[in-house]
């Protein structure tokens, strides 16, 4: 059936050589990314094979510097910081983690509602978001707090997940908004192609880059809302070992000097939070701003 | 702009503004007495364990504690509306009274750190994009970056131990020495807590400012001016900022609440006795007048810069007014 | 005018909501017919509502007034739609204005050809839904190497083929293209509307074609309608429309048409439409032609 015709009007163009590929971690954040791998590696590690009881209070060592036998000093009640880092480091980032798949799954689900819905109910959603946003986030945070009672790992990433998810879900919402009426839609649309097959093929694809961004920015402030809210006392209790309830001994270590209870947890925390960033600027891909006119 | 069109514009925004405020309102109340815990702790302390059933019961009726949530809502909004915002049950004051003498503290603190913030903002943003990709350019993109990821907490933490702890060159807490309280020893109190805000948020706008600008100068338009001859600096100053004014302004506006909010954490670290310390306070030891008015204060804050940055852009973009609600500028990261 | 009729058209009116109390009439009261096997031409200035005619027929939005039948069956009712729903979606395809923005950019070639077979879940004839693709492809002048490319990375001419490519997978019976060339360079333009041509020809499927551009329309199609602010003020057979125009709007539209002929050029006196009431209605003038008349 081929040969029944002539092509018309173009010339034949042999597929271009694809060029020589760049090294594969070029743009990539290899750094970070190891980092954050160690870390994540070393928590597990203890997790299964704890070198020493990090909730073990040795009365006797209380507030010891950095030595041979405490490579990271005791802090107040006399407990082993090196355990406590590695121990607390996984709570944190599970936090972190938990409570971001949960703001993720209810900004998604509510985003795309909204995005798909009808002028008005659209509208009176984002002024209930808007309203949400207008109540202080801490003390929704220390509400929420006392409603679910004693506070534990679980409860404070339910908590912080609850009232993360508001500016996700403004973005899911203009993404389909926006995907919704392009013409690839439309086209979709005509050859019968229902919901799910656009929302899978056609809007996913599309949104997914940007929320991805959006879900790695909120690890962070979830690991830092966690240690900001432990650290003021209305998070974890000090019992329930993180990097943030760690920090919350800090008082007392400004009066003694020990600079190592403030010092080595908070770096810890803040070399995270600067690999996820970085991971998450990859994520988003820094290219293709163009050229200065100036 | 038709004048009645003027009025209507503004009478929605001004419908829209007391409704957002009564649902604010609604939601506190019932979020706030839902939650378990004990009010009357706030006003009696430790006696409350001692009390008696009978005492227990006096004393919730004389604070309307006993009625159902929904009358002591209608009665709160009652008061709320002629300005009574009742007692705060720790303080025994009126909230007015005991607002009034925080509030100068937080005002003295996020005012000079927003006006600190939005000079020198520009200042560093117009700075980034003038060397765009340059050595300086990239230093303070880095340096931004490793500030944002430095939680605010631990920020005051180290300052505290480096400046006050080791060096005792400036004080660690409060917001005046106990018996002191001149213009310079408030002053010398404000830097750490100050310099904290700044850091906090100061790289932030700095960079939107920055990419705002970097998004202007790939307009044709000043391929345009270049080509008539135009002087770098003059097409900057003259055309791209002139462009990327109007959404300096609405950011402004939708950052007046973060910027607040960032004082609360600072105002605990260094016990500062601002709003933040005592918002804390109060949800803590459910002294609800206190948290309601407090919670309102800055809810109606937030609502008023959100509606004011939405005016903003819609008078930049007079499509938005007619189209889909204006979002106001997307603060992220935050 | 013994050929059987596919589309019929008739009284069709669609409005938009501009404000909360106006409304703009951006079909108003169009009626035509679109035979069997034959090229339809819409010409009409931007915003005199040919694109939303071909969005009502394509049942992308729902008319306010008016019903479109195609082979008879009455598209604009709901119950009629459900019942016919696979053989409606399988024999109408439509081609969009801009191809940057109808293809999705996160898929390859050879995905966005096979997409309405694997919607309507036909068996590829070829064998593979790649091997489909890249006949589809050959048919209408791509070479097989794009097929594992991206839309961004081909250039217009190359994408809105690939769209055609799309619509022409499911072997449709009519094709409405909306603007197809508005987008291209001119040289790419006339390499369309000479595929378009020679397409038609071997599949024999009718073709709703929708431009802006006169030249095009001259050549390309059998019957030609004009539209001005949502009215359908002429219709009839092209060589007719295009010798006698009947309508002061069609006049100026076409003495708006540059000559390539420097001399004739310069005596050409564009006329100007200053737009009076559009009232009356259709009436024959000539075999087939149709022009909007003031009544009495």
């Amino acid at each position: 059936m081929s040969g029944q015709f002539e092509m018309v009007g173009i010339r034949p163009l042999p597929p271009a050589e694809p060029a020589r590929p760049a090294p594969w971690y070029r743009g990539k954040p290899v750094l970070s990314a190891g980092i954050l791998a160690l870390l994540v590696l070393g928590c597990l590690v203890f997790r299964l094979a704890p070198v020493r009881d990090p909730a073990y209070m040795d009365l006797t060592r209380c507030s010891a510097a950095p030595c041979g036998e405490f490579l990271f000093g005791t802090d107040a009640m006399g407990r082993d910081v090196f355990s406590m880092i590695w121990y607390g480091g996984g709570l944190s980032l599970f936090i972190g983690a938990a409570a971001t798949a949960l703001s993720t799954l209810i900004a998604v689900v509510f985003g795309a509602l909204s995005g798909c819905a009808p002028a008005w109910l659209d509208g009176v959603l984002m002024r209930l978001t808007e309203i949400l946003l207008s109540v202080p986030s801490l003390l929704v945070v220390v509400l929420l707090q006392a409603a679910l009672g004693e506070a534990n790992v679980l409860s404070i990433s339910l908590v912080i997940g609850l009232t993360s998810w508001t500016s996700m879900a403004k973005i899911v919402r203009t993404e389909v908004r926006q995907l919704r009426g392009s013409e690839y839609v439309l086209a979709s649309r005509c050859m019968g192609g229902s919901f799910f097959h656009i929302l899978r093929r056609h809007l996913a694809p599309n949104f997914f880059s940007s929320i991805m961004f959006m879900a790695v920015m909120n690890i962070r402030s979830a690991i830092v809302a966690e240690s900001t809210l432990s650290f003021m006392g209305i998070g974890l209790p000090l019992e329930v070992i993180t990097w943030g309830s760690m920090l919350s001994l800090s008082e007392q270590a400004l009066l003694t000097g020990a600079w190592w209870i403030i010092l080595i947890p908070g770096g810890f925390l803040v070399t995270t939070l600067l690999c996820v960033t970085n991971l998450a600027g990859a994520l988003r891909g820094s290219g293709g701003r163009g050229q200065s006119n100036l | 702009m038709a004048k009645g069109n003027t009025f209507l514009y503004y009478g929605k925004k001004l419908l829209l503004f007391f409704v957002s405020v009564f649902v604010l309102s609604a939601v506190v109340f019932f979020v706030s007495r839902l939650a378990p815990g004990d009010p009357l702790r706030a006003y009696y302390g430790d006696r409350v364990e001692k009390m008696s059933p009978q005492e227990r019961a006096w004393a919730e009726e004389r604070l309307g504690l006993d009625e159902p949530i929904a009358v002591q809502y209608a009665r709160w909004l009652g008061g709320a509306l002629r300005g009574d915002f009742g007692i705060s049950y720790k303080y025994k004051l009126d909230v007015w009274e005991v607002i009034r003498s925080r509030v100068g503290n937080t005002l003295l603190l996020g005012g000079t750190g927003f006006v600190l913030i939005f000079t020198l903002a520009p200042l560093l943003g117009v700075l980034c994009a003038w060397q765009e990709d340059r050595a300086l350019d990239r230093l303070v993109c880095k340096a931004g970056t490793v500030s944002s990821c430095i939680p605010e907490f631990w920020l005051s933490l180290v300052l505290i131990l480096v400046f006050a702890a080791g060096l005792r060159w400036l004080p660690s807490s409060g917001a005046y020495s106990i018996g002191g309280g001149g213009a310079a020893d408030r002053a010398v109190h404000l830097i750490l807590p100050l310099a904290v805000v700044v850091i906090g948020h100061l790289w932030y706008y700095a960079y939107m400012v920055r990419n705002r600008i970097l998004e202007e100068v790939r307009a044709d338009y000043v391929l345009l001016a270049r080509s008539k001859g135009l002087p770098r600096r003059r097409v900057l100053f003259r055309h791209c900022l002139r462009n990327a004014a109007p959404s300096y302004l609405s950011l402004m506006a939708v950052s007046v609440p973060h910027v607040l909010g960032g004082t609360y954490i600072v105002e605990t670290v260094f016990s500062y006795p601002g709003l933040g310390t005592l918002s804390y306070e109060s949800a803590r030891y459910k002294d609800y007048n206190l948290l309601m008015l407090l919670c309102m204060l800055s809810g109606i804050l937030v609502i008023v810069c959100s509606i004011l940055a939405q005016v903003i852009n819609e008078q930049i973009d007079p499509r938005l007014r007619t189209r889909e609600a204006a979002e106001p500028p997307e603060v992220t990261e935050r | 005018m013994a050929e059987e009729i596919l589309l019929e058209v008739q009284d069709l009116t669609h409005l938009f909501p501009l404000t909360k109390r106006a409304v703009v009439r951006a079909v108003d009261g169009v009626s035509f017919q679109v035979r069997r096997g034959e090229i339809f031409g819409l010409v009409g200035e931007s915003g005199s509502g040919k694109s939303t005619v071909a969005r009502c027929v394509m049942n992308l939005y729902r008319p306010r007034g008016g019903r479109i039948l195609y082979k008879g069956i009455d598209v604009c009712d709901p119950a009629a739609f459900r019942a016919n729903r696979r053989m409606l979606q399988r024999t109408r395809q439509m081609i969009f204005q801009d191809s940057g923005s109808s293809l999705n950019q996160r898929m390859r070639v050879w995905e966005i050809i096979a997409e309405p077979l694997r919607i309507q879940r036909i068996a590829p004839p070829r064998g593979s839904l790649r091997e489909e693709a890249a006949f589809q492809m050959h048919y209408v002048g791509l070479d097989a190497g794009y097929l594992d490319r991206y839309p961004p990375e081909l250039s217009g001419g190359q994408r809105q083929r690939v769209a055609i490519a799309r619509a022409l997978a499911m072997e449709p019976e009519l094709l409405v293209a909306d603007e197809p060339i508005a987008s291209l360079d001119v040289s790419i333009q006339a390499q369309i509307v000479n595929l378009f041509k020679h397409l038609q020809q071997e599949h024999g499927f009718s073709f709703l074609f929708i431009a802006h551009d006169l030249a095009m329309v001259e050549f390309l199609c059998d019957r030609v309608g004009v539209m001005y602010r949502g009215r359908l003020v002429e219709a009839g057979p092209a060589a007719e429309v295009f010798a006698h125009p009947g309508h002061p709007y069609t006049r100026a539209l076409l003495s708006s048409i540059p000559i390539p002929d420097p001399r004739r050029e310069r005596a050409r006196r564009p006329e100007i439409f200053s737009g009076e009431a559009l009232g009356g209605r259709l009436a024959e003038t000539g075999p087939g032609h149709y022009v909007l008349r003031e009544e009495g």
